[in-house]
């Protein structure tokens, strides 16, 4: 029972209402990406009508919105398309973060567009998910900038609100009758389970995700949900070994998400480690654990240990109680080697549009 | 079939208002009591007879409640949520203006209730595509809050007078919504509110039976058994024996938390309060049978999970590992374990996919949680075990 009839109906059938294309070229507020190429060093640079897409506007109280500068469903999808297929790989801006600045900014406004109008579940979930898709990858793609660059918490942000409201769609979508389903013809579902091991992952451990996946239907319980839910519990109970196992083997989007994690599993494997292989006269063998936690190189491991306060040299790391610093917080993330092997830069439309 | 007149009704309330009677004017204005199922309740207008009879500001209560019983007749639940929280806060100032008195928490109390089980009624209700789920309760529970904040700042009337009496039934209420959105960290300034009382030990015993039993369960999802233990315990030795539902309810969590301390429920107690399904998992565990854990937990998962203690239950593994290592010691005899025998065991009991790296991860955790006192020799692959006490017991353990 979704009541449709309240709800404003867009008509805008560009990416960017004509009225915000004449002020934002008026007042120099144009994107660099969104200029007529040749023109972005004069005094009045052009809009290149074509690349130009609606920017992000708080929504102001008693500002009346009118439905030309509304954006129907069917061209929110083609601008997600447009800015997660062509300009993700853009070589117009000298860095990605700026590339991802452009892109956030943009689909803010598609989500907007997509919270005023009350589109149908159904399209709603084609939107959605490649926007959750995308600040998945950023939150991996961007790990190692700082935070002038880059805000991941604003990020995670982003990504935790679609994603939730991704899956709040998903579960309304059960309760649809068989007679619209049977239309929809189950597509846009279809992709649910990755997002539910998307959404464990990027909440590894936590109990309320945790008794999600519980609670999700039996069909969406599929393999790569059943390795999300082992790994959420194996990083609960410190089980380092098939936790960085699980995380080694996963689709590469996923294994990028989770890679977020490995600063914190790592860390606590070195605690328990620094316990229970406490001793004089023994040592441990640097390959085998760099093996295990998912190291690029023996020097990254040594790293680390370093920073914890863990003696070792080229072969063996020699645990004890006492030098693990517990008063270290967990080393900052890094684009890790096995995750960089995966390749995604190289398949963005596949990766992110699922194309 | 109908009650009595609603004249005669406005009468009553108008008399029990006036003689300060709240219980009387709470149960009048009750959705669950007698009057609210009869059709010549369920006033669309009631402005005009309610103004007949009463005057401010007990005519607005009643009108707003008389909207509301009509609402629910149509079976409009948002309807009649929107008139019951516009009623409770109506209600809310009225008790703000009433000094040194307090005679009026029964209503409060009969109106708090009715407006959480109206939220919840709506919250089944709506579906559009962009509301949040839980919105209904959370709204509710700042309607709460603003009784709260009401009784909570009442520190100038005599102790016998004092709406703060009044504040524990509320926080009770909010814990429900609290824990039905799954949003638990707003339950702590609400504890430091009733532990912080004067009147702690003052409310009523099923008041308290109540809040025990959520701060305990919400402890035990903060891992903090001890706590959590202490109060559940308190719950259930101090719940009516009566109350055989409640007294399960909190079984089903004290049950877990307990054993996850080292203490062995037993089978009686079990099988008194019908959580027998916990009797299978008590013995896979204290046997360190993972074989027969892990089919409980497959047999019995929509059990735990409509609890809310799957996870807690899940965590019991731990210490059925625990147990099977010891036997392993125990048949081995020897304070050098190879890896390979805990392997073989874990292998043999079902856990088919684990190899010696994870063998000795699971062994590592036990060691750092202090539940195997010894050391990992990699080199060797062997637990070396302390002579003295290698496996102390759980209870010793904090």
């Amino acid at each position: 029972m979704e009541k449709i009839d309240n709800y404003i109906k867009g008509t805008c059938t560009a990416m960017c209402p004509t009225e915000e294309i004449k002020m934002r070229e008026r007042e120099k507020m144009l994107h660099v990406l969104e200029m007529v190429p040749g023109t972005e060093k004069t005094r009045q640079p052009k809009a290149s009508t074509a690349h130009m897409v609606k920017s992000f506007s708080r929504s102001a109280a008693g500002k009346q919105i009118k439905p030309e500068t509304l954006r129907p469903p069917q061209v929110l999808l083609k601008t997600v398309k447009y800015l997660l297929c062509d300009v993700i790989n853009t070589k117009r801006l000298p860095y990605w973060h700026s590339v991802y600045d452009f892109i956030t900014d943009r689909l803010l406004a598609v989500r907007q567009d997509l919270v005023v109008q009350n589109v149908s579940k159904a399209e709603s979930i084609t939107i959605l998910q490649p926007i959750v898709r995308f600040h998945a990858y950023a939150a991996y793609r961007l790990c190692e900038e700082g935070i002038a660059n880059f805000d991941a918490t604003l990020n995670n942000k982003h990504f935790q609100e679609c994603l939730k409201k991704l899956l709040y769609i998903y579960d309304s979508y059960d309760f649809l009758n068989l007679e619209i389903k049977s239309v929809c013809n189950d597509y846009f579902i279809e992709n649910r389970p990755e997002f539910e091991a998307l959404y464990l992952i990027f909440n590894l451990g936590n109990d309320e995700a945790l008794t999600r996946s519980l609670t999700i239907p039996k069909k969406c319980k599929t393999n790569v949900v059943k390795d999300a839910t082992k790994l959420s519990f194996c990083f609960k109970y410190g089980n380092f070994v098939q936790a960085c196992r699980i995380i080694k083997n996963l689709p590469a989007l996923l294994a990028a998400v989770a890679s977020l994690h490995l600063g914190e599993i790592r860390r606590r494997a070195f605690n328990i480690m620094s316990t229970a292989y406490h001793s004089k006269n023994l040592a441990f063998p640097c390959e085998v654990v760099r093996e295990v936690l998912l190291y690029g190189s023996v020097d990254e491991l040594l790293q680390d240990c370093k920073y914890y306060g863990i003696r070792g040299d080229n072969e063996h790391l020699y645990f004890s109680k006492q030098a693990f610093d517990s008063t270290k917080a967990k080393v900052g993330n890094r684009r890790e080697l096995f995750v960089e092997n995966k390749k995604m830069e190289d398949k963005l439309d596949v990766i992110i549009l699922g194309l | 079939m109908t009650f009595m007149s609603v004249a005669h009704y406005l009468q009553l309330v108008e008399r029990y208002w006036r003689s300060q009677d709240g219980a009387k004017v709470a149960s009048f204005l009750s959705l669950r009591h007698e009057h609210a199922g009869y059709a010549n309740y369920h006033i669309e207008s009631p402005e005009g007879i309610v103004e007949r009879f009463l005057t401010a500001p007990i005519d607005e209560l009643v009108i707003l409640h008389l909207k509301c019983l009509f609402a629910i007749s149509q079976s409009d639940y948002l309807s009649a949520y929107n008139i019951q929280s516009n009623l409770t806060q109506t209600f809310t100032k009225i008790l703000q203006s009433q000094k040194e008195e307090n005679w009026s928490l029964p209503i409060m109390y009969v109106l708090c209730l009715d407006l959480r089980l109206l939220a919840q009624l709506a919250e089944n209700q709506r579906s559009g595509i962009n509301e949040k789920p839980g919105e209904m309760l959370e709204k509710a529970a700042e309607c709460l809050m603003g009784c709260f904040r009401v009784c909570a700042a009442d520190n100038r009337s005599a102790e016998e007078d004092t709406k703060r009496i009044g504040m524990l039934a509320l926080v009770n209420q909010l814990f429900k919504v609290y824990f039905r959105i799954n949003k638990l960290h707003l339950c702590k300034p609400l504890i430091r509110a009733i532990e912080s009382s004067p009147f702690k030990e003052s409310f009523s015993l099923s008041q308290q039976i109540t809040y025990r039993y959520f701060v305990g369960r919400k402890a035990m999802f903060d891992s903090d058994y001890k706590v959590a233990d202490e109060y559940l315990t308190y719950a259930f030795e101090n719940c009516h024996k009566l109350s055989k539902k409640n007294k399960t309810l909190i079984l089903i969590y004290l049950v877990p938390v307990k054993m996850l301390l080292g203490y062995i429920p037993s089978k009686e107690v079990l099988e008194k309060y019908d959580v027998i399904q916990l009797w299978d998992l008590v013995q896979a565990v204290c046997q360190g049978n993972l074989k027969a854990f892990d089919e409980i937990m497959e047999k019995h998962e929509t059990f735990f999970i409509k609890c809310g203690i799957y996870l807690i239950v899940d965590k019991l593994k731990i210490i059925a590992y625990r147990n099977l290592f010891k036997k392993v010691y125990l048949i081995l005899n020897t304070h050098q374990i190879p890896i390979e025998a805990l392997q073989t065991a874990l292998v043999y009991l079902g856990q088919t996919d684990v190899d010696l790296d994870e063998t000795e991860c699971i062994v590592a955790n036990l060691i750092y949680e202090g539940k195997i006192k010894g050391y990992i020799s990699h080199q060797h692959r062997k637990v070396v075990v302390s002579k003295q006490n290698p496996f102390p017991p759980l209870t010793s353990l904090s």
